[in-house]
């Protein structure tokens, strides 16, 4: 009998090697590797192939974000409500607006839903390389995931406020249903807009931290190039074919012009705006592909 | 089929610089530099301000991988041995495409699934299994796949009843667990595991070189990093050492880790002391050399359990009439065992007067499990008295699986007719 010391024999015998490594068909590589600056190269395939990671993910920041919180969720809409609030409080005299119109605070929120969802998605999106060393160095997953999980996640946030907008439609009345039947488009070129911008500064704040810090004010300077807290009747006419490059003009003003008394929809800043957007976009996938191999050397 | 499941072909992957910011220029240091430079100036003190700046090489490229090249087949467990910096977890990371290489061609016959950390993308405020979940995509497989195998990965972790607990509740070993859990259960062509194996305690350890087994005889490859010597011998079949970014040998488990030990055999099968400041001992004795030796008085680091090595040790007394009574502790993963004389052995010895003494101990090698053991030795002055000195795991030894497979032969079974 023999008794066998110790653990099973897992390795007991090598394997034979013996393979036909002479047939070409049989050595015909799944996937082949090559070395860095074989020019960008946008993983289609694999960014379509992968999206039940792009779910977990989300699922993961959604179930995280407001972790151990009282009020939760009831943040995304305290938020836009307490901003809305204040600036009624402290410009709410500035920027009286004509008999008719609709009250300062309550174009103020219209204008804030937006606002907050584009700037929070910009953020966290520029951070998301950052902040997420473990996934880049540690795992193999198509890597513009990791700033298109806030710009998605944040769509909740976005989902709530809207809801209490529409409360607010309900209360001072519609302008007209088509331009309510149109955020849809605005939600799209918004998201569009913050995936370009993400794709660019996510990938710029790897090699220079400073634009992590920067992008807050950034984000500023693009708070007085749109319409948030001033209606763009307020602004000079000529003004608004340079304004409107900025895609959050046409959103804006999309999501302000469905209540009752204020300006209506404007198309060109709209056209436009989509244009800029769709700019923004390529050029952030392209720059955000050209550099993506080197990433995990240098985070 | 492809016979293959990696070939590497003269892979090179270079960092440009290893120093902090990479080289970059920055405004605050500028600024800071300047206002030293003034502040010299001003106070007239150029001495009192070192200027501190990194070594030259520091900016120079590093070629961490030199022209590698192997092919992994289809099927086999690789071990990846070599020392801390020569390049394993680099080459992992090109495998699993974490990272590219600077030259050279990488061919995958397969989807890589990489167990490079504990449970890659776990999230604490989340639950244990939409970690499971997480991990799993990340991983490569379809939520429908881990749906079918929930079940299994729950079992094999044993987390059963805490799966729905968030994973900060969950102790570092489960956290293991449940990664390692989800890798076996998920990957299946080509599994690339960097040593994480270490937090697990002995039982989870060999379940999971079991699981590999048994995975790779169903035709999944698998590439692990360890410094278990004794686990890679016993799982791989073969072996790569890597040194210093080449590879320096590819064979079986057996040869190339004997090798591989050799080359660190000025580390662990042998310590001197050649200077009496740094000796360890007081004013009476001195330790200056412990050594593992075979028959032939050569120094050895790694054996089978039936050579016969002694443990010398070369000890100075500086003083008429001290009593010494060498003690030697043999320790491995889990257990220690003192060897010293006994109580008879203390009352016959007289006192020593001063010079160069050796004592040796014959060591029964098969007391020892395989796997590395390590000794340590003291001179002590009395069964109850203090220590000299006392050195913890001074040198280590290699046990290796006795070739071929240990038997025990016995005259026959006995049977008896059971109820």
């Amino acid at each position: 009998m023999t008794f066998q010391r110790g653990h099973e024999p897992t390795a007991e015998k090598p394997l034979p090697l013996a393979f036909d490594t002479t047939n070409p068909e049989d050595s015909k590589p799944w996937m082949v590797v090559e070395p860095l600056g074989s020019g960008p190269f946008v993983p289609l395939r694999e960014l379509w192939q992968g999206r039940d990671i792009l779910y977990f993910l989300v699922l993961r920041e959604l179930k995280t974000r407001y972790a151990y919180s009282v009020l939760g969720y009831g943040w995304t809409i305290l938020g836009p409500l307490f901003t809305a609030l204040v600036l009624a409080v402290t410009l709410g005299q500035t920027f009286r607006i004509a008999e008719g119109q609709v009250h300062y605070g309550v174009y103020c929120f219209a204008a804030l839903v937006p606002w907050t969802y584009f700037s929070g998605a910009v953020t966290d999106a520029t951070r998301s390389l950052l902040n997420n060393p473990q996934l880049v160095l540690r795992a193999y997953l198509p890597r513009a995931y990791l700033p298109l999980t806030p710009i998605l996640s944040r769509l909740v946030d976005l989902a709530a406020s809207s809801a209490v907008l529409l409360l607010f439609l309900a209360w001072y009345g519609v302008s007209s249903w088509s331009s309510v039947l149109v955020l849809p488009l605005l939600v799209l070129i918004m998201i569009v807009t913050a995936l370009g911008w993400g794709l660019w500064l996510s990938m710029l704040a790897v090699d220079h931290r400073d634009v992590a810090y920067g992008v807050s004010f950034l984000l500023q300077l693009l708070l007085f190039a749109t319409p948030v807290l001033f209606p763009l009747s307020s602004l000079p006419k000529g003004l608004l074919p340079i304004l409107a490059l900025n895609p959050m003009v046409g959103v804006v003003t999309g999501f302000c012009s469905t209540l009752k008394g204020s300006d209506s929809l404007l198309l060109q800043p709209l056209i436009l705006g989509g244009f800029t957007s769709m700019i923004l976009f390529l050029t952030g996938m392209w720059f955000f592909y050209r550099r993506e191999p080197d990433i995990a050397d240098l985070l | 089929m492809s016979p293959f499941a990696v070939r590497l072909r003269s892979v090179s992957k270079m960092y440009p610089c290893a120093a902090p910011d990479r080289g970059q220029a920055s405004l605050d240091r500028y600024v800071w530099s300047r206002a030293r430079s003034l502040a010299r100036r001003i106070l007239g003190s150029p001495d009192d301000l070192p200027v501190v700046q990194a070594p030259p090489d520091m900016n120079a490229p590093r070629w961490v991988l030199n022209d590698v090249n192997l092919d992994v087949h289809r099927g086999e467990t690789l071990g990846l041995v070599g020392p801390n910096g020569a390049g394993k977890t680099t080459l992992l990371r090109i495998i699993s495409r974490i990272t590219r290489q600077t030259a050279g061609r990488v061919e995958l016959f397969g989807r890589v699934g990489s167990f490079l950390d504990i449970g890659t993308g776990f999230h604490d405020d989340l639950s244990g299994r939409d970690n499971i979940y997480l991990c799993g995509t990340l991983l490569g497989t379809k939520k429908r796949e881990i749906d079918s195998k929930l079940d299994e990965i729950i079992a094999f972790a044993g987390v059963g009843p805490f799966v729905h607990l968030p994973l900060r509740s969950f102790s570092s070993g489960m956290r293991l667990r449940l990664g390692f859990s989800v890798a076996a259960h998920l990957v299946t062509e080509i599994l690339v595991m960097d040593e994480a194996l270490g937090v697990g305690d002995l039982e989870f350890q060999d379940r999971c070189f079991r699981k590999i087994g048994e995975l790779t005889r169903s035709g999944m490859t698998a590439l692990l990093v360890s410094h278990d010597m004794a686990a890679i011998q016993q799982y791989c079949h073969r072996v790569v050492w890597l040194q210093d970014g080449r590879v320096e040998q590819v064979g079986d488990a057996r040869s190339v880790i004997k090798s591989y030990i050799a080359s660190q055999i000025g580390r662990s099968g042998v310590a001197k002391w050649h200077d009496a400041v740094t000796a360890p001992g007081d004013h009476l004795v001195l330790l200056r050399a412990v050594r593992i030796v075979d028959e032939k008085g050569n120094t050895v680091c790694s054996v089978c359990p039936r050579d016969k090595v002694s443990l010398q040790m070369d000890v100075d007394v500086l003083a008429q009439g001290i009593p010494l009574h060498p003690v030697c502790e043999v320790s491995g993963t889990g257990w220690r065992l003192r060897i010293q004389d006994d109580e008879d052995s203390f009352r016959r010895k007289g006192p020593a007067s001063p010079g160069r003494y050796r004592f040796c101990q014959d060591l029964d090698l098969e007391c020892f499990p395989p796997g590395w053991v390590h000794i340590g030795v003291g001179i002590c002055s009395g069964p109850e008295g203090f220590f000299h000195f006392w050195e913890r795991r001074v040198v280590s030894l290699l046990i290796e699986n006795a070739e071929p497979e240990p038997s025990c032969r016995r005259e026959s079974w006995r049977v008896s007719a059971s109820a």
